[in-house]
């Protein structure tokens, strides 16, 4: 394999490969704004330029392809002063709102400014203004703080393959505005928040809720759909702040939907039912967890055949609990969009599918039975699992004869259940899920869970005697 | 010192534009059938023996760059005309092209031959109306002789010729942009590597991009052959050269010299010296670009190679004589704000610190200014040195930076008197 030599340290590279990528593998991160691995290149920003041995000027690491045997220095003061002069001339007509900022704490500007930038400035003329601009339901800009990078010109054009964005004017007056000031049509509009190295593109839904450095992370699987888009959960003291993507280049690249993005929002919903809640009598009742083990004792003691429909957000882990706890019963599958996962598709170019339900396929290898075939008065009691956002068919449970319902549900969504037993949702367990592609993909529990909801495993297992004697 | 006026005979007369004009008075098109005659072989031999370099700016080797052009290569391969001659004080492709606009499309024709190129844009700045109707008219004149379309002179050679109007961008000169431009993109440089448009170029096939005056040299050449263009200019800067004249002399205008001609004895004897008494204070040899000469400096010969030594660069030989009741500063203030409006803001260095450098201009020509401005008029100017894409950061920092450098007192005196000395208010 040939090589190259940053710093000191040699590097195999493949051809092709640029010195910026060949760099980071020998954790030699050169600074950059407009480079994003994800996008076309355009070397615009300046600010990973590099000294290649022999050569006069000064070269742009993402775009200068790697000889063999070439040596680039990163460390040298030529390259230390012109790395400081463009952070200098970047926060030149950069308002310094940092305490403002929503992008503070994970701003590629300050992070730079800290390690490559000077310590004062030198810049004291009027900085360029413009007004906040509502780019449409999901991303606010504030063109004062863009460094003019165009990642989220290329994000629309190569990612939302949308051609909407664009820069108006020319030089000192660029402005970064979508065309004719059109609301964002792109599905993919949160990303552009992602890519934004700086404060100048955020969310509506995350912005002014919350500094970045409160916030915990958990590595997690999206329950928007049946692709399985892997994602890191961003919360703190129990409440979830935001999804974003996390990088799976089998799975969903750099990016993530914004319906799975903003996809979130029902685990808090003060409508969730948080506490077991029995049905039976015409007035709603808030049981302690004994209580309801001993009401879902009784109604599975009378019932001789158990049907369950199970939404396909449930984890195999959940699966093979409830397999175990009802071992006799007949077990089917729900899910948005599509009856068997055969039917699944894609339904744009890039991440999003026909399928609302992420395990599907886990379902049905476990061998449930698609929807269609469940009728609910074939049995004595139907249990309805509901474990994260799917939504089971709305009055279902009016169908059946007995009826207990377990995982998440709201309270408009009570009709015909006896007994609601209070689970998790997604982000609230760990566990795994199999994606459209039949890739297994485990996730870890971001927050705990709300309210007096339980773990399934749990309530299963606090159930056990009495089903298998049901059973 | 030798030479013969080759471009500029009928310049400033009227009706000599045609092509019977050219074909009676010029040897019109009997260039374009000798080189035929000659085979593209024997053309490329005798434009690289010419050593005929760029009239653009950067004077790169002609005959070079159309031997970049891949032999065996199955794209379409086009030559591209760059007429967007925006360098302020440049004003020598505008006379070609109203006077002998055939010249220049003969010389087209033959480098399209050459490259094996099937059409030919011209790319003309936008401000370049009258030019451009000209232009149309003699490409329809060569298309009616049969010197364009789909047989040429009589070959069965195909070749097409179009006019392209830019809208008004200086960074459309630079040729990335241009090629860009005439895409419908941004005008914006492209990045390096490909060093050369003559890889990948016009929508992404090899294209050769070619000044408008270095295209008029080539029926010259081929006419009386590359020996006779070497008796003209010094050793590699060979061939007779249009000089623009602007600025405080007597007879501004457009001087036909060889290459390697004294700036000063064009100045005080072509030009009938200094205006209204006055003293030469400095000059710029090639466009605002170039870094500007004192009036010491200006003992020099005015080629390539001369000029790039003295630290400065001939350019489009745009010269603008500045003389001695002139504020240089507010020469500054010009310049650093035609390079601000023009900037594309593509790379940061010189989207933010040509506005920068203006702003610190305009201040110290108030007398707002500090003494440490000057320095810092030249680190930005360090800092937008070499760092960008195109020359355009250095078209900005060169000039700027030697004013500073070379006019220092003039500049403190603006700090320590807080006025202009001079008396011009900032604008």
């Amino acid at each position: 394999m040939p090589n190259i030599v940053v710093d000191g340290v040699q590097v195999e590279f493949k051809p092709g490969e640029k010195i910026i990528d060949v760099a980071a593998r020998a954790k030699n991160v050169i600074p950059r704004y407009c480079y994003h691995e994800g996008l076309s290149i355009v070397a615009q920003c300046r600010m990973c330029l590099v000294e290649i041995e022999g050569q006069k000027k000064l070269v742009t690491a993402c775009s200068t392809p790697c000889t063999d045997g070439m040596k680039v220095n990163t460390t040298t003061d030529r390259v230390k002063k012109s790395v400081a002069g463009v952070q200098e001339f970047l926060l030149a007509n950069h308002p310094l709102d940092c305490p403002i900022c929503d992008q503070a704490g994970e701003c590629s500007l300050q992070e730079n400014s800290y390690k490559h930038g000077n310590e004062d400035t030198r810049f004291d003329f009027f900085r360029r203004t413009y007004i906040d601009v509502d780019m449409g339901p999901s991303i606010k800009k504030n063109m004062n703080r863009c460094i003019h990078c165009t990642r989220c010109i290329r994000y629309c054009d190569e990612v939302g393959q949308i051609h909407e964005m664009i820069a108006e004017q020319r030089g000192n007056n660029t402005a970064i505005v979508t065309i004719d000031d059109k609301p964002l049509q792109t599905a993919y509009a949160g990303g552009l928040a992602d890519v934004c190295p700086v404060g100048s593109l955020t969310t509506k839904d995350f912005r002014f809720k919350k500094r970045v450095w409160y916030l915990k992370t958990a590595a997690s699987i999206c329950d928007g759909c049946s692709q399985g888009c892997n994602i890191t959960v961003s919360h703190d003291a129990g409440l979830i702040y935001r999804l974003e993507p996390r990088e799976n280049q089998e799975v969903n690249k750099w990016w993530m939907c914004d319906e799975g993005r903003y996809g979130f929002h029902h685990v808090h919903s003060p409508s969730r039912v948080m506490s077991p809640t029995d049905l039976r009598t015409s007035e709603m009742k808030s049981l302690n967890w004994s209580e309801a083990s001993n009401a879902a004792r009784e109604l599975l003691k009378s019932a001789r055949s158990i049907g369950l429909l199970v939404a396909a957000d449930a984890t195999l882990e959940e699966v093979v609990a409830l397999k175990k706890s009802f071992p006799q019963a007949e077990f089917f599958s729900f899910s948005i969009g599509v009856d068997k996962s055969e039917d699944d598709k894609a339904t744009d170019h890039l991440l999003r599918r026909k399928d609302k339900s992420p395990n599907l396929r886990g379902l049905e290898e476990a061998g449930f039975k698609p929807f269609s075939s469940f009728d609910p008065k074939n049995f004595d009691l139907c249990v309805f699992v509901s474990a994260g956002k799917v939504r089971l068919p709305y009055g279902i449970a009016k169908l059946a004869k007995k009826s207990i319902g377990m995982g998440l549900f709201f309270k408009e969504e009570l009709t015909g259940l006896n007994l609601v037993l209070p689970a998790c949702s997604t982000y609230e367990k760990a566990g795994t899920f199999v994606n459209q592609q039949g890739k297994k993909q485990c996730f870890a529990a971001a927050v705990q869970p709300v309210g007096m909801s339980r773990p399934l495993e749990n309530i299963l297992s606090a159930l056990s005697d009495g089903a298998r004697k049901v059973g | 010192m030798h030479q013969e006026i080759v471009f500029s005979k009928y310049y400033g007369q009227s009706g000599v534009e045609g092509l019977d004009y050219y074909k009676k008075n010029d040897a019109g098109y009997l260039a374009l059938t000798k080189s035929i005659d000659m085979g593209n072989e024997k053309v490329l031999a005798e434009v690289k023996d010419s050593g005929l370099r760029g009239r653009g700016g950067a004077g790169f080797p002609c005959g070079t760059k159309w031997g970049f052009i891949p032999k065996n290569s199955e794209k379409a391969k086009y030559l591209v005309i760059n007429a967007d001659e925006s360098e302020p004080g440049t004003f020598k492709d505008r006379a070609i092209m109203t006077y002998t606009p055939h010249m220049m499309i003969e010389g087209a024709i033959i480098a399209a031959r050459t490259i094996d190129a099937h059409m030919i844009y011209v790319y003309i700045r936008g401000e370049y109306v009258k030019e451009a109707e000209i232009l149309e008219q003699a490409i329809a004149e060569a298309y009616k002789a049969g010197y364009l379309g789909n047989n040429v002179a009589g070959t069965g050679y195909k070749l097409d010729m179009t006019v392209h109007r830019g809208a008004g961008a200086y960074i459309c000169g630079e040729e990335t942009a241009l090629l860009n431009s005439i895409e419908g993109k941004r005008g914006e440089p492209r990045i390096k590597p490909p060093f050369f448009p003559a890889a990948i170029g016009l929508y992404g096939c090899p294209t050769v991009v070619n000044n408008v005056e270095t295209l008029a040299a080539i029926p010259s050449i081929i006419n009386r052959g590359a020996a006779w263009f070497k008796e003209f200019g010094p050793e590699k800067n060979y061939g007779m050269k249009l000089f623009c004249i602007s600025g405080h002399v007597n007879r501004p205008g457009l001087y036909e010299r060889p290459m390697g001609y004294p700036l000063m004895k064009l100045i005080n004897e072509d030009c009938g010296g200094i205006w209204r008494g006055r003293k030469l204070k400095a000059a710029f040899p090639g466009g605002s670009s170039s870094p500007v000469l004192t009036a010491e400096e200006c003992n020099i010969n005015l080629d390539f190679d001369s000029l790039a030594k003295a630290g400065s660069m001939l350019g489009s030989a745009g010269i603008m004589v500045i003389d001695d009741a002139t504020c240089m500063l507010r020469v500054a203030i010009r310049t650093a704000h035609f390079y601000q409006v023009e900037s594309c803001g593509q790379c940061t260095p010189c989207r933010e610190g040509s506005m920068w450098l203006k702003d610190l201009h305009l201040r110290l020509e108030r007398g707002d200014g500090q003494l440490g401005d000057l320095a810092l008029i030249e680190d930005i100017c360090n800092n937008m040195d070499g760092t960008t894409i195109c020359a355009f950061g250095e078209a900005t920092a060169w000039p700027l930076r030697s004013m500073v450098k070379k006019f220092r007192a003039e500049y403190e005196r603006h700090v320590t008197e807080k006025r202009c000395p001079f008396g011009s208010r900032a604008h």
